[in-house]
């Protein structure tokens, strides 16, 4: 079975000595212009505990420091050599373009949530709970639209400037009623300082919010290789 | 290159606690097996209908919303709308109270497609 960190540019320059997980050492499968990173096993390696996480990270980002990656989600596994070459050659196009799109280019996370108050309480539920008692149906819906509404303003003013100063971004889907904003911003590394300093920027002119900007990584949110189909057998965590 | 997790906080307000959730999730996601002794199966059941539920009521608020956002509505179906929305809300509540579940519980994380919720 075949472990898939990444697929690169560059297939001559030679491997990092970096070991994957389970301690097996890198491989390079080549078609043409591409290489995918790979480690082989005779059983699956993926229990996903948090060091395999970071270990699958850190291959990928050694082989940033000296190539342009298309990095792949922990988990994705494919049955042989064979399928890792016709995966590559199928898809050659597409990679190269994803290649071309994020040289150069590493990915910053933003979130931002509502903090809970002094008295520990989210503002979020301050906004649900304004009295359950005697509250008509008209408010409950106004509530939720201006608490919605109130969170999407948050939202523009940081992701508007933030995406100013990156060459794409994503926004995710926001996972509780306090999180404002989820997204990535795909950012010119020369540009990583800047990035940085707009956060820092952003979060002073907006104490009602708390922003935490994490990067660089390689940029997966940016790379459209879809983890099932082609790439068959992946498990995502 | 990354040596630590903290390494790769590049900007950060003081307090991490709100954030630290995920980290909780992750952990939950990574270490949750199913436990299929007789006392939690019942719950499991339960936490896997209320999270359809949950699912259904969210999709239906959104939807509302959408509808209250887009005018044209009159003020009794508003009203409707929204008594019946608040009465879900308050009774999954209460469901999950009776169950022990909480919102995270109420999430199925569907691994490439993302979270349900």
């Amino acid at each position: 079975m075949i472990w898939a960190y990444a697929i690169c540019d560059h297939p001559d320059a030679p491997l990092p000595r970096r070991r994957g997980l389970a301690h097996a050492p890198l491989e390079g499968i080549a078609v043409n212009g591409l290489l995918a990173v790979v480690s082989r096993h005779t059983q699956a390696p993926g229990d996903p505990a948090l060091d395999a996480l970071w270990t699958h990270e850190r291959v990928v980002e050694r082989l940033m420091v000296d190539r342009t990656v298309l990095p792949l989600r922990f988990g994705t596994k494919l049955p042989d050599a064979d399928s890792v070459r016709s995966t590559l050659t199928a898809r050659y196009d597409e990679f190269m373009a994803a290649l071309d799109r994020v040289r150069g280019r590493v990915e910053l996370g933003v979130r931002a949530m509502e903090p809970p108050r002094e008295d520990g309480v989210p503002p979020a539920a301050i906004a649900a709970t304004p009295a359950r008692v005697a509250r008509t149906g008209r408010d409950y819906l106004l509530e939720k639209l201006a608490h919605e509404q109130r969170n999407e303003h948050g939202a523009a003013a940081l992701h508007e400037p933030l995406s100013a100063v990156a060459v794409a971004s994503r926004r995710g889907r926001l996972q509780s009623d306090d999180e404002v904003l989820r997204a990535a911003y795909l950012v010119e590394r020369a540009d990583v300082a800047r990035f940085r300093a707009l956060v820092e920027r952003l979060q002073h002119q907006h104490p009602e919010l708390a922003v935490l900007c994490t990067g660089p990584w390689p940029p997966y949110s940016f790379v459209a290789v879809p983890q099932a189909g082609a790439m068959a057998g992946s498990a995502a965590t | 290159m990354t040596d630590s997790p903290a390494d790769k906080l590049l900007a950060a307000p003081l307090d991490l606690d709100p954030f630290a959730r995920d980290l909780r999730r992750l952990d939950d996601a990574l270490t949750r097996r199913v436990r299929a002794d007789p006392e939690n199966v019942e719950r499991g059941l339960a936490q896997l209908v209320l999270t359809l539920v949950e699912l259904l009521r969210q999709i239906m608020e959104r939807q509302a919303l959408r509808r209250v956002e887009a005018g044209g509505l009159d003020q009794q179906t508003i009203e409707r709308l929204g008594a019946t929305l608040m009465a879900l809300e308050s009774r999954m509540e209460e469901l999950k109270e009776i169950f022990g579940l909480s919102d995270e519980d109420l999430n199925l994380d569907l691994g490439p497609l993302g979270r349900l919720l």
